[in-house]
């Protein structure tokens, strides 16, 4: 169940902005969304609400790009650029890898709108 | 019929809001036993791609497919059918204007239905095309719409005869954004089956024509059936407020035709049309995953903030697992293809199989089964949800189709990656010829067997679901 009424709305408002930059940086502004996720770890309060979300966007989202983006490499050095299986097993991995970490985020922002942590 | 079906003291009229909802029940009961068949099919032609001979003599590939794919469509029509005949009552707040014609109906679809399998599987479908007189209205030959012509009139006039039915239940009820939005959806899907009717001799314009029933049925009006049959849904199993559920449903109804209308410009990119249609296409049928994508967060939002915890635990995991499959289905694995200059060497392969299976799955088959779920337990009279056990044999079931049908994905987009390697992309000469490129996906098409043999294993077990609670449910 919702524990909306629990937290501050500004809380609220600001975690949700956090966890929307987190889908943002999955999906339409990689890199450019994450700067901004970094530059919030300055001015957000460490034992608010909105920080427990701004860790998990950049926890989320370090981990992705390690998944998502050093696997592949280590997938297209380890296999060869020229082999079709290299690219059979990389756009099959990155394709549905990709899919799970947006369903995350997606999770995270609910979860924001509603004043709870992921694990309730 | 309704009414007074009591066993054991208990009245179906205990469990439904109007009685004339029990229309549904053989439509979902039929939609279920076209899926079995279906699913059988697709195993049968699954085998085919690697022992090329299997049934050769019997069920030659071609009818295989056809069988797989029109039972696919006549299943999903009775489930839409079934699912209008339970929630428009209901959200009409009256009884349904003719139970007896929806019986009706039901009779001539089914037997329509039956009869045109049967003829698939019996005869030569060149002898069946002389038999149903297809030389005088000539509409048969293309996949999907295989059809007799004799049967495609059956589909209007039943078409025209549930509408009837629908809109004046509608008409004479209270008008809710979910009905309008359900009969706009249905209206739309009878109105562009009518291009089915349209076969022109060039082969382009016959395409072009051929997909404003294929893709402005599943990528344009049947979301608003499936967006429709959602919402409803989550407002029974969350509890939350119709107005926040109702504006989620305009802006994915609005996304959805904005995106999808002009997504058809992605059919169009090598029919001999003019260029700009690769620009429109691209960009539009880009946009396709968004309405899919907002789904997901309606859905998860709607269940996070639930007001109630409904007893039917199956139905709320039917209602999160078709927004999730949708949006990889139709959204993700629709976009790895969509744009212009990777569909110049994708379109047609196995990538386009993967994607229309998991489409297919998480956006149609998974959306009918959620009204199943939510449904059954009413029109069966055993109550709210069924029984515990019940509920653990039917999400054993969901979980076995949907983790198979995500491998089945997989491996078809392994094997569609592959092909496009081994075909399409050699220049000079070097690619491989068709057949011999199959040869090379042999192991894929080994282990999409292995997966769908699951699927049918999860199919099986979703259905022994029902014989959990047999002696509770009040025969009718």
């Amino acid at each position: 169940m919702s524990i909306y009424k629990e937290q501050n709305p500004q809380e609220i408002k600001k975690a949700s902005n956090i966890a929307l930059l987190s889908l943002l940086n999955l999906t339409f502004l990689p890199g450019i969304a994450f700067i901004v996720l970094m530059l919030r770890l300055k001015q957000t309060s460490k034992t608010s609400f909105s920080y427990y979300h701004l860790l998990v966007a950049i926890k989320l989202n370090l981990f992705a790009a390690t998944a998502l983006i050093l696997v592949s490499i280590l997938m297209i050095f380890l296999g060869g650029f020229y082999s079709a299986w290299t690219w059979v097993f990389v756009i099959t991995y990155f394709v549905l890898g990709h899919s799970i970490f947006i369903t995350f985020a997606v999770w995270a922002l609910i979860r924001s709108w509603s004043g709870n942590k992921i694990k309730s | 019929m309704a009414g007074h079906q009591t066993l054991k003291g208990k009245d179906i009229m205990d469990t439904l809001k109007f009685k004339s909802q029990i229309v549904a029940k053989p439509y979902f009961i039929f939609a279920l036993m076209l899926f079995v068949g279906q699913i059988l099919f697709g195993l049968v032609m699954g085998l085919q791609y690697v022992v090329g001979d299997f049934l050769g003599g019997t069920v030659p590939f071609n009818v295989a497919r056809m069988v797989h794919t029109n039972l696919l469509i006549v299943w999903l029509l009775f489930g839409f059918m079934g699912a209008a005949y339970f929630l428009v009552p209901e959200e009409a707040e009256t009884e349904l204007y003719s139970p007896k014609l929806a019986i009706v109906l039901f009779w001539v679809f089914a037997a329509a239905g039956t009869l045109t399998i049967l003829g698939y599987l019996l005869v030569p479908y060149s002898t069946l095309a002389e038999i149903t007189g297809n030389e005088y209205f000539p509409t048969m030959g293309r996949e999907f719409l295989e059809q007799p012509t004799i049967t495609k009139v059956g589909i209007v006039i039943v078409c025209l005869g549930f509408l009837f039915n629908i809109g004046m239940t509608i008409l004479r009820g209270r008008k809710t954004v979910i009905n309008m939005v359900l009969i706009t959806g249905l209206i739309g899907l009878a109105v562009f089956f009518l291009f089915s009717f349209y076969n022109p001799a060039n082969i382009a314009l016959d395409k072009l024509f051929w997909w404003f029933v294929v893709h402005l049925w599943v990528e344009g009006v049947w979301e608003l059936i499936m967006g429709a049959i959602l919402a409803f849904i989550l407002i029974k199993i969350t509890g939350v407020d119709r107005e926040i559920i109702e504006k989620w449903l305009y802006v994915i109804i609005a996304m959805a035709l904005i995106s999808g209308i002009l997504g058809t410009g992605h059919h169009f990119f090598w029919l001999a049309t003019p260029g700009y249609w690769q620009w429109i296409g691209s960009v539009f049928s880009a946009l396709e995953p968004l309405p899919f994508f907002a789904m997901v967060l309606y859905a998860f939002n709607m269940v996070n903030n639930r007001r109630r915890d409904h007893p039917n635990k199956a139905a709320t995991l039917w209602a999160l697992g078709t927004s999730v499959m949708a949006f990889l289905g139709a959204g993700v694995w629709g976009f790895l293809h969509t744009l212009a200059p990777v569909n110049f060497y994708t379109h047609g392969t196995q990538i386009t199989a993967a994607h229309g299976h998991m489409a297919f799955y998480g956006a149609y088959v998974m959306i009918v089964l959620t009204i199943i779920s939510y449904a059954m337990p009413k029109l069966r009279g055993i109550g709210e949800a069924s029984s515990k056990k019940a509920q653990v044999v039917e999400m054993w079931g969901f979980w076995l189709m949907t983790v198979a049908m995500v491998f089945i994905t997989l491996f078809l987009t392994g094997a569609g990656i592959l092909q496009v390697w081994l075909q399409r992309l050699p220049e000079s000469g070097e690619a491989l010829s068709f057949m011999q490129t199959q040869d090379e996906l042999a192991i894929f098409y080994w282990a999409r067997e292995f997966a769908g043999v699951i699927f049918m294993i999860g199919l099986l077990t979703y259905l022994a679901n029902f014989l959990v609670d047999k002696k509770e449910a009040v025969k009718s």
